[in-house]
């Protein structure tokens, strides 16, 4: 019984390496504002997309209106219309661009299988008790084929093949009736029925037509003829077999590769197609509800050669825009060696996204301010643009001598508080190494206070035994010297009190 | 005569003298009642403070009171200090050190710019920026990004000869004199006058000046001789 109730969507893309193309150009125009003169392929006139042996896979408008059909041969093609472009065909590509698209659906289907023929098949039957309805289902994957910007046709039926045979013939409806498909499919011409070369040559000389024709014989006196080639396609055909597909699986890990339109000479032209691949990770952390902390973004150039960049965002950040942001920041310090043809983006760490609380009353100073950055995503911006090591809070050892006790640690990380009284006098900055005064300046010094005397490391061999001296230079300047006890003629300048 | 007045000032074309007495629309104190006097209130809040001087001098603890009055969750900025901070130094004010961020940035475009965004970012409350070069444009940016996130720069010049004539909220030049640091209002936003005010170092450093002890230091001798 629920055998019967089965029923498959089958999508499938003619053109995905051309559409591709369209949709890249538009993102890019669209953030650079203008169309590059440097722009090698030009998608306004006629364009081609050339298997490996020299047929015409795929064509744009203007190539149709030149003339050029699909399958015509390269010679023919270049005689109806000469000024034609030809991009080789990347089937390795596609099926990467149909790989993603299986993930976008994926929130909206659980069972989608890729096929070999640039095509999605969706289990529908088990989808339509959670929309409660065909058409709801249909409207939402419509939605994100849409969003994808690609071509395609569709069809429904009990089998795969059926469904597919009649996509592939361009008949897009969607429906749920047995009969009306039934009806397309028997009249569906047999060259169209994918039937094996040897088959099908065999049926017409028969003088069978169409599918009809074939599917009235006895399927036993078929099989008794034809063999079991025969056998197998008739049971995809009526379901009599379950069809073997294997459905896609989420992917585990965030990485995307993004080939540019034109070299990029310049980082800035750079942030076009950027904004698509924080586009696609926007999506993947939105569908698992998580915030990146760090990509790596890699430009990859001409001759292997590559560039790697790695951002960070303290706070974590999931929204397409301020990730490009903290790119933009990185792009803008970065040199590049060659221009860049690829683009790679990896997720390299994430986690769980947290709802953020802002006080409502924030303090009494803090009162009705407008955050336009939190402090980490202030930092992030920061370190995205100045370096990381560039930015420090300071922090406290616990050490008597001053050059060890005040030392750097990571920016806002909290420090642990060390036990003990502080020191009194102590000057706002620390010249590293301590200066040496000469007899000239230790004349003109005028003392103020001390001495303060430190006793270090006398428990270790380095022992150190110090007075300090606040006092004032010719100039006026507060001064924080001291006398190490060993040789106490030298004075030595420690700090600025400021 | 009257009337023409009236119309004038109606139409808000007449600048008055008593308008001054309030150059600012909020004030925060320094701490120190004379130079609170002085400035007619204490620092321009959310705004830009220029103090010119040749460093060493009191400058940081001019300020310090004002620094330690402001909001506790907020971060304060260093961007290109003279030297390294000094830890105790900070936490003696009350500060706690992961709220502390030093940048240093090599180029004076890099450190303007991190010091905008501090200042509009709305997360911190002061930034204290060391640089010797500024324009007109560049203060004003300054400005607009300290009104936007109510945030206060503190800019650290060394003191010229010559004056650049630049809009400040607020300049002062600082010269330390024997009794204490004089301060000297160069630019003040709806002042005119020259005033200048001698701070005693007592009031300045009273963690090492005591203001009884102070007569009978200055007749020590330098300290090559105490030894």
């Amino acid at each position: 019984m629920s055998e019967r109730m089965e029923f498959w969507l089958y999508l499938y893309f003619p053109q995905l390496q051309l559409d591709k193309l369209l949709v890249l150009q538009n993102t890019t125009t669209a953030l650079s504002g203008q169309n590059k003169s440097n722009n090698y392929l030009n998608l306004t006139a006629p364009l081609a997309i050339v298997g490996a042996d020299h047929q015409l896979l795929q064509l744009n408008s203007a190539a149709r209106q030149a003339g050029l059909t699909l399958g015509m041969g390269l010679a023919s093609a270049a005689s109806l219309c000469h000024q034609l472009q030809l991009v080789p065909h990347q089937a390795e590509q596609e099926q990467q661009q149909l790989q993603q698209l299986a993930q976008l659906l994926y929130q909206y289907c659980g069972d989608i299988a890729l096929q070999t023929d640039t095509a999605l098949v969706l289990k529908l039957s088990p989808m339509l008790a959670l929309y409660g309805g065909a058409m709801q289902f249909w409207q939402q994957i419509q939605q994100v084929l849409q969003q994808a910007g690609y071509q395609y046709h569709f069809a429904t039926a009990q089998q795969p093949l059926v469904a597919r045979l009649l996509a592939q013939q361009g008949w897009d409806q969607f429906l749920l009736q047995k009969d009306k498909i039934q009806q397309q499919l028997k009249a569906l011409p047999l060259q169209q029925a994918q039937l094996p070369e040897k088959l099908l040559e065999q049926l017409q000389r028969l003088g069978l037509a169409r599918l009809d024709d074939l599917l009235k014989i006895p399927q036993a006196e078929l099989v008794r003829r034809f063999g079991v080639e025969m056998l197998q396609y008739l049971q995809q055909l009526t379901g009599a077999k379950p069809a073997l597909l294997q459905f896609i699986q989420p992917v585990e890990q965030f990485e995307q590769q993004l080939e540019l339109l034109y070299e990029m000479e310049r980082s800035d032209q750079l942030l076009g197609p950027l904004k698509h691949l924080f586009g696609l990770l926007q999506l993947y952390l939105q569908q698992r509800d998580q915030l990146a902390y760090q990509l790596e973004l890699s430009l990859l150039q001409r001759q292997d050669q590559q560039q790697q960049l790695q951002l960070h965002s303290a706070q974590g950040e999931y929204q397409s825009k301020d990730w490009l942001k903290i790119c933009e920041l990185q792009l803008e310090r970065l040199k590049l060696k060659r221009p860049v043809i690829q683009l790679k983006l990896i997720l390299r760490r994430c986690g769980p996204r947290y709802a953020q609380y802002n006080p409502l009353f924030a303090g009494n100073l803090g009162a009705g301010k407008e955050q336009l950055y939190s402090a980490l995503q202030l930092l992030s911006l920061l370190q995205a643009r100045l370096g990381k090591e560039q930015v420090k809070s300071p922090c406290l050892h616990n050490d008597l001598l001053p050059e060890q006790a005040s030392s750097y640690a990571a920016a806002l990380e909290p420090q642990t508080a060390i036990a003990g009284s502080l020191a009194a006098v102590r000057p706002a900055f620390l010249v590293e190494p301590p200066l040496t005064l000469d007899a000239e300046q230790q004349q003109q010094l005028q003392l103020h206070y001390g001495p303060e005397r430190l006793s270090s490391g006398w428990w270790q061999q380095q022992s150190q035994h110090r007075d300090y001296y606040v006092a004032q230079n010719a100039q006026g300047q507060w001064l924080w010297l001291y006398r190490d006890l060993q040789q106490p003629e030298q004075l030595y300048l420690q700090g600025y009190f400021s | 005569m009257n009337a023409l007045l009236q119309q004038l000032q109606n139409r808000q074309l007449i600048w008055q003298a008593s308008q001054t007495e309030a150059p600012y629309e909020h004030c925060q104190s320094t701490g120190f009642t004379a130079l609170d006097k002085l400035l007619g209130g204490g620092w321009p809040a959310h705004n830009v403070v220029e103090l010119q001087s040749h460093g060493a001098c009191a400058e940081l603890q001019l300020i310090q009171k004002a620094l330690a009055g402001s909001g506790s969750e907020l971060l304060q900025v260093w961007i290109n200090p003279p030297a390294s901070l000094c830890a105790e130094y900070l936490l003696q004010q009350k500060r706690p050190l992961h709220q502390i961020l030093q940048l240093n940035a090599p180029h004076s475009a890099d450190a303007l710019w991190a010091a905008e965004l501090c200042l509009k970012s709305g997360s911190c409350m002061d930034v204290l920026l060391w640089q010797n070069s500024l324009n007109l444009t560049q203060l004003k940016r300054l400005q607009l990004a300290a009104a936007q996130g109510q945030s206060q720069l503190y800019f650290f010049r060394k003191a010229q000869s010559e004056q650049q004539l630049l809009p400040w909220a607020l300049s002062l030049q600082l010269t330390p004199a024997t009794t204490g640091l004089q301060i000297r209002i160069l630019k003040r936003k709806g002042g005119w006058q020259q005033q200048e005010l001698v701070l005693p170092w007592a009031e300045l450093y009273p963690q090492f000046i005591k203001p009884e002890l102070q007569h009978e230091q200055h007749g020590r001798p330098p300290l090559s001789r105490v030894s």
